[in-house]
């Protein structure tokens, strides 16, 4: 569409490529991610009794409210993406801070889950966890907890600096693409989270 | 407006989020009675993305090229899974 209403000429957008550039970088992310997990598998594949009494250890209560949590905020993003189509802006905004809160309170609980660890003596590098056979998978834990946690942060930034545009109504009903953008990102970070899960918390 | 496509509704959106705690409840609850390393809350993993992919992500809505890109990814990966396998199984 290169003309508006009144015969003018508008600056053409692609939106359709603009959303498809973000999913080929999401395919990026998802062989990033894939890339150790088949790591995990493998060793999981040569010691399942270690991989099972490991993940016994994790705390499967904070792991399934960190999963609610996610999947909550995933709903939130899709509605906020819903309204702002539907021109209704302050209501997205709403949504939008609401999934930027949900995040941040993933992020807590990650933090207090990952200082009960350390505070037993599982961490990167420590000295008693080196002499356990739990070694490579607590190695892997905070690999890739750690990894999709720098995700979490950097969707809840994207998501708070789409929420700036659409205050400046640079994010609008008819220019709604960083929203979408933001919002794929958003739940690619999720599906991360729904591999993650299971394979750690319920091996 | 570049024809706004506004599918799905926010009612298809609470159905699949309820569909995701429900898979979420079941992974966690199967584990309690099934022997260590079973594979059923991976599948339910599987089941879990495509939702998300297809309807918060709108994949399910968007033209086929988008289904396309995401076949040749998902083709990449099985290829690396697949020489892994072929490794870790055969040494």
């Amino acid at each position: 569409m290169n003309t508006g209403e009144g015969g003018l000429e508008k600056t053409r957008k692609d939106y359709a490529g603009a959303k498809l550039g973000m999913w080929v970088f999401l395919f990026t992310e998802m062989m990033l991610f894939a890339a150790p997990l088949f790591l995990f598998l493998s060793y999981r594949y040569f010691y399942p009794t270690h991989f099972h009494r490991a993940s016994r250890e994790l705390d499967i209560y904070l792991g399934s409210a960190n999963t609610l949590i996610l999947l909550t905020s995933s709903l939130f993003m899709a509605m906020g993406v819903g309204a702002m189509k539907r021109a209704k802006e302050r209501l997205s905004l709403f949504f939008l801070y609401l999934t930027a809160a949900s995040g941040a309170a993933f992020l807590i609980i990650k933090a207090v889950e990952w200082s009960a660890k350390i505070q037993n003596n599982i961490y990167p590098g420590s000295m008693a966890l080196a002499q356990r056979e739990e070694a490579v998978f607590f190695g892997l834990y905070y690999f890739l907890t750690g990894m999709h946690a720098l995700h979490v942060f950097a969707g809840v930034i994207a998501i708070l600096s789409v929420c700036a545009l659409a205050v400046r109504k640079k994010v609008q009903a008819d220019e709604h693409v960083k929203l979408e953008n933001a919002g794929l990102y958003w739940h690619l970070v999720d599906i991360v989270w729904i591999f993650l899960f299971p394979l750690f918390y319920l091996a | 407006m570049q024809g706004t496509n506004l599918r799905p509704g926010f009612h298809a959106y609470v159905l699949v989020w309820i569909a995701l705690l429900g898979l979420t409840g079941l992974s966690v609850y199967s584990t309690a009675y099934m022997q260590q390393g079973a594979s059923l809350p991976l599948i339910i993993a599987f089941a879990k993305s495509y939702l998300v992919a297809f309807f918060f992500m709108h994949l399910w809505y968007e033209k086929a090229i988008f289904k396309i890109f995401l076949l040749i990814a998902l083709a990449a990966v099985a290829v690396l899974w697949a020489m892994i396998l072929s490794d870790i199984l055969y040494r």
